[in-house]
Formats: structure tokens, sequence, C-alpha cells
């Protein structure tokens, strides 16, 4: 086994991996940018190394410097967790160059996964079903929308370089259509550096379920069951949870299989997750393959007590999976909540300040993965999720009970987050019954907004009291300080507003 | 003294009286015996009729309340402002509907007008990158653009003034 493990992240997943490696008595070695001098990884890690500005251009992507820092602290292995460098080619084979062990998929298998349209066409030499779309990624717009035509609106626009839903986008008609492959366009080409797109026929009632696969050096290949992605704002995901209600054990066999099929055909190595669409009348596609540890893994983990870091290091270091596909068992039910810091009540504004007040929710099988404290504040630099919520109970039913407690329970002060989204999404009566698919948030947008805003008379008194409370403070203590009454701040009528296609 | 507890769909007549270290709300023929300790900076644990409640309140925006999870908005107007109303005179304080500003810091990628073009609400006004999303900000409200204060390329603050609408 390693003895020192870089790990080339931030925020929760750097804190993740860490902690699994100090389970097994591996040394960490964080990496961390100017602003993260004091984050959770950093304080968290046995050796730290500042590798560049803010931005993470000028850090967290620097594959040189990272390398350096693994060469100068002599770590024997990198864990990449996801995002920044997870999925870089160049960078997996960088790692194995210089005589270091990648934590991942072997460059190959992210290049051809990594790519939209490659993962499409190695697939389209298996038994595993793909949606019909195009099969070379689209610069022309004009050549883009004869395609579309050809399989039907509506279609789905993909960036080729994309992932959470970054660049994607519907189009309902042929005249809305020019138009968004530009949109589209731009945002890949900022995100990715690639302005390619390729389209897609968009499904009916679709469900978006994801496989879990561990693949070892040995050619054994597992999967851990599935994982419900289908409710999602703007393509991120929201809330995940496992087992699915929508599917049985039939079709989980079923998909179970496609998903070990293309971790094989792809020669597949480490944690992975193989992501379908499957519509209302259970037909499944394969949509791509994630080559990285996903956000949602630990629901996985809650039902299948593996401890999916464990095992990527264990794979790594070369050691035969030691488990078999007929001993992986479903116990219970988990639900994970993504908390980030967003302002649900407009229309998921980031926001960005500092945490002057956090109480996280704790008790019995509630887990937060997460890397925030008070004090500390939320730069606009990095991603906006502050952390994941993620409640195990016996059956779905008190899974979804004890998510509403701990979300109830969950406070953090001085910016806002879309805890309180969460808990519209759990007790909406579509969710709880498990009836629902991809389109759940734009159908049920409104009822959702209602949900988080209603109060009752009882809650409005209390609001005023505690305003009312708040400003007589204030007052008091400006007094004493012989300084002005601060000025009441303007109530945001905002005019801020994302895209809404 | 009489306040109003103002949610723009509601407004509730109360009157608020401080007696001992305790305040007592009267709202229609309910008295109730309010009590709010502060646990640590914004959060407060407020009883109520021996109800508890925890309740957040920002400094930096007073009229956002977060209620046991809840998020309230909300304005508490004091006699004067109601006086105020009666005479017909609306708050000063409102923000002015055709000033587009940030609500978070960022790269303006593309502005879509120049000065003095008609748009019309809804209407795309520039692109803004922030937190890794490319964000289109649309007219608030149809008319003439007044002033553009940014350029492409400029990075911006929170609360920076982009354009007026007029």
């Amino acid at each position: 086994m390693f003895k020192k493990v870089l790990v080339a992240n931030r925020g929760e997943i750097a804190l993740r991996v860490m902690r699994t490696c100090r389970e097994f008595g591996i040394e960490t070695v964080a990496v961390y940018s100017e602003a993260d001098r004091t984050a959770p990884h950093v304080l968290f890690a046995d050796e730290a190394y500042l590798i560049g500005p803010a931005p993470s251009s000028e850090s967290y992507l620097k594959l040189d410097k990272i390398l350096d820092v693994a060469r100068q602290s002599k770590a024997d292995a990198i864990h990449p967790g996801y995002g920044f460098l997870s999925e870089n080619t160049e960078f997996a084979h960088k790692v194995a160059e210089a005589g270091i062990v990648f934590i991942g998929p072997p460059a190959e298998a992210i290049e051809t996964m990594g790519d939209k349209t490659m993962a499409r066409q190695a697939m389209l030499q298996t038994n595993v079903p793909v949606v019909p779309g195009t099969e070379e990624p689209i610069k022309d717009p004009d050549k883009a929308l004869e395609v579309a035509k050809d399989i039907g609106f509506p279609v789905l626009i993909k960036a080729a370089g994309g992932g959470g839903g970054k660049g994607m986008r519907i189009v309902e008609t042929a005249d809305d259509f020019v138009s968004a492959v530009g949109k589209a366009q731009r945002e890949s080409k900022s995100a990715f550096g690639d302005d390619r797109v390729y389209i897609e026929k968009y499904l009916e009632g679709p469900h978006h379920i994801e496989f879990q696969v561990l693949a070892d050096q040995h050619g054994n290949i597992i999967h851990l069951n599935e994982r419900e992605c289908s409710i999602q704002r703007r393509y991120q995901k929201v809330i995940e949870e496992s087992p699915s209600p929508f599917i049985d054990a039939e079709l989980r066999e079923k998909m179970g299989a496609a998903a070990v099929e293309t971790a094989r055909k792809c020669n597949y190595l480490g944690a992975g997750t193989v992501e379908f669409l499957v519509d209302k009348y259970k037909n499944f596609y394969f949509l791509e393959m994630n080559t990285r540890l996903q956000v949602e893994h630990p629901v996985t983990e809650m039902i299948t007590g593996i401890d999916l870091v464990e095992e990527q290091l264990r794979i790594a270091a070369g050691l035969a999976l030691d488990i078999k596909q007929e001993e992986v068992s479903i116990s219970g039910h988990a639900v994970e909540c993504r908390i980030y810091a967003e302002d649900a009540v407009l229309d998921f504004t980031p926001s960005t300040g500092k945490i002057v007040m956090l109480q996280i929710p704790d008790g019995a099988g509630t887990r937060f993965d997460g890397a925030i404290r008070q004090g500390m504040e939320i730069t606009p630099y990095y991603d906006p999720m502050l952390g994941k919520l993620i409640c195990w109970a016996k059956d779905r039913e008190s899974a979804l009970n004890r998510s509403e407690r701990a979300l109830r329970e969950f406070y953090i002060g001085g910016i806002e987050t879309t805890i309180q989204f969460c808990r519209s999404v759990i007790r909406h009566p579509v969710f709880r019954k498990g009836t629902y698919d991809t389109h759940f948030y734009a159908k049920h947008k409104t009822e959702l907004h209602e949900d988080l805003t209603r109060t009752s008379e009882e809650v409005l008194l209390v609001a005023g009291g505690a305003v009312f409370n708040h400003e007589e403070q204030i007052k008091h203590t400006s007094q004493s300080q012989g300084s002005e009454r601060r000025s009441r701040s303007n109530w945001v009528t905002s005019q801020w507003r994302r895209d809404q296609s | 003294m009489k306040y109003e507890i103002n949610t723009g769909d509601h407004a509730l007549q109360i009157e608020i009286h401080s007696e001992r270290e305790k305040l007592v709300i009267h709202y229609g023929d309910r008295h109730l015996e309010f009590e709010a300790v502060q646990v640590q900076a914004d959060m407060y644990s407020v009883l109520m009729n021996n109800r508890s409640f925890v309740v957040g309140v920002c400094s930096r925006n007073k009229d956002r309340v977060n209620v046991n999870g809840t998020p309230v908005s909300l304005r508490l107007l004091d006699a004067v402002h109601l006086h105020l109303r009666e005479l017909g005179w609306e708050s000063m304080e409102e923000t002015k509907a055709g000033l587009v500003e940030t609500q978070i810091p960022g790269l303006i990628t593309k502005i879509f007008h120049q000065k003095g073009d008609e748009v019309i609400e809804g209407e795309p006004l520039f692109l803004m990158e922030a937190m890794k999303m490319e964000n289109e900000i649309k007219a608030p409200l149809s008319g003439k653009i007044l002033r553009i204060s940014v350029q492409e390329g400029q990075t911006v603050d929170k609360g920076t003034h982009i354009m007026e609408i007029g």
C-alpha cells in the first residue's frame, strides 16, 4: 500500500479522500491556492504546499506545479478527486511518466470516455444501447440543424468536452436551434476550451440513473448498484438516492451488466460511474462514463458498506477486489442533498460571503461531507457546493424523514444556501411517492418555490419580533459606541437573472 | 408601539411592548410573550409563548430572516413609515427598478448593447462569468439604455452598477 498520497484537489472531496488515507495510515499531502491557506483540507493534511494564486487556472489546474510538489514531497500516488485534473489525460500521462501512481483509470480510458463522441463510438461496438444522435462532434450550426431535423425535435445540444450540465441545452423547435447552439458553444469554449457540440434525441419521461463500478488490475469488474439522479436543476444534480424508486431487480441486473460491459470495453481500472438515461417505458441508454469518483458516491457507500476511496487505493496499489458481485448487497436506503451557496429565492444566484454561523446536523444515520467552518469566507473562485448531507435509514420513507429532520437542523448563517430548497423537494408529494423523472424541477418549480417561501402567521410574527429585537440591539450597540445607526439595507429587488433556457 | 410586518403579500398589524426583559407582541386579540436570546453572531433562540424557534437575522440584509430553516422576506414598518405611507409618500429606500447591479463578483465577458439602445424586458443585456457558469443577464424592464458603466473583460465586484435602463 502507498505511504504518502497527494490529493490534487480542495474542498469536501480533498477531505473525503484524506480521511480514508489517514484511516489506513497513509500520509497526506495537500496543495492549495493563495485563497485557501486556511481551508479545511490544508488544516487536515500532514503536509501542504502553495501552488499559486486563487483562480484555479493558476493553481489547481497547474499540472506541472502539482507534479513538482508530488516529487518534492515524495508522494507515491496522486488522487485527483473530481473536477479539476481528474479527467485530464495529459495529467494522467505525466503522473505515470514521473513514476507516480495516478489513482484513477489509465489515460486511454479517460480519453475514450471523457470525450462523449469517442465514448459513443466505442459503445456502438458493444451490446449496450445508446441514445440516437450525432456520431461526430459538430461545429457548424447549420449542419447541426440538419441533423436535429433528422432526429426530430425536441433535441439536446451537448458540449463535446462538457460535464455537469455545462454547455447543455434542450431545444424544442427548429426556430430556436441556431441561437441555442451559439450559446452552448460559447459556454463550452469558456469552460472547456472546446466549442464542438453534439446533438441527440431527447427522451420521454427520462430518468438519470447511474451505476457505480469497480475494476481491478486482475480483470475483476463489479458494479455496486445504481444511484437515481433525476432531481436536477439546469442539469445539475440536486438530490440523489439509492436504490432508485423507479427500477426493479430485473432491470437493475440488466443495467448492472451493461455497466460492467462498458467498463470492460474501455479497459477501465478503479472506481467509475456509468450513466444511463432510462425512459418512462424502462428502455435504458448509455449516456456517458465518468472516469473518477463522483460527488454522489456516498449514497452507494451507505447502502453497500463499501468505502469507495479505500477500494480506489487498493486497486491503484495492485490489489485484487476482495468482494464478488454476488456478495454486493443493498442494505436500507440513502439520500444525498447537495448544499450549494446559492440563493434559491433569487433564482439560484451564487451567494458569497462569510459563514457567520454554522450548525451541522448530527444524529443517527446522518453524514455530512463538507469542508466549511464558521468564519470561513466563501469566495467566487471555486464551485459553489458547500457540502453534501447524506442520510441513511432502513427504508426509503425513513431515509426521507431523516433527511427532512436533518435539513431542518442545518443552519448556515451569513450566506444563502439551498438547504431549504432541498427540504421543499423532499417533502413534495411527487418526490415522496418516488414517481419523479428529470422533469421534476421544471414541472413543479412553482410549487417548490411556493413551499420555499410559505410562511405561517406564527412564523411571520416570530420573524417580525426578531427583526425588531435585532434593530433594538444594533441601536443599543451603536449608541453605546457613539456611532450612527447603521442604515437600513435595501431589499434586493434583483434584476439578476440567470439564463432560464 | 405600532408596527406592520409587511411581506409584500401579507401585512400584519402588531404592537410591540417591552415588559422587563421580555417583549410582548399584540396581534389581534393575541398576546405573545417573545424572548430572543442571541446564541451566536446572527443567530437567535426565540421562545414565543414557549414555542421554540431558531432565527437567523443577517446584518447585511435585515429584511431577510430565517425561521427554523424557512427564509422569510419582510419589512418591519414602524409608526413613522406607516404615517408617511398614509400621506402618500412611498418609501424613499426602494431600489431604482432600471438599475442593473451584480449580485456576485465575476467577469463581464460580453455586452450586447450600446448606450442609447432600446431594449425590451427579458432581452439579454450582457454575459457574466461567475462561479464557473456563464450567466446571461436580462433586461428587468423595457426602455432605453441610459448608461453602461463597465467594459467587456472587466472584473466586477458584487453590487457594481452595470447599466441603467429608463
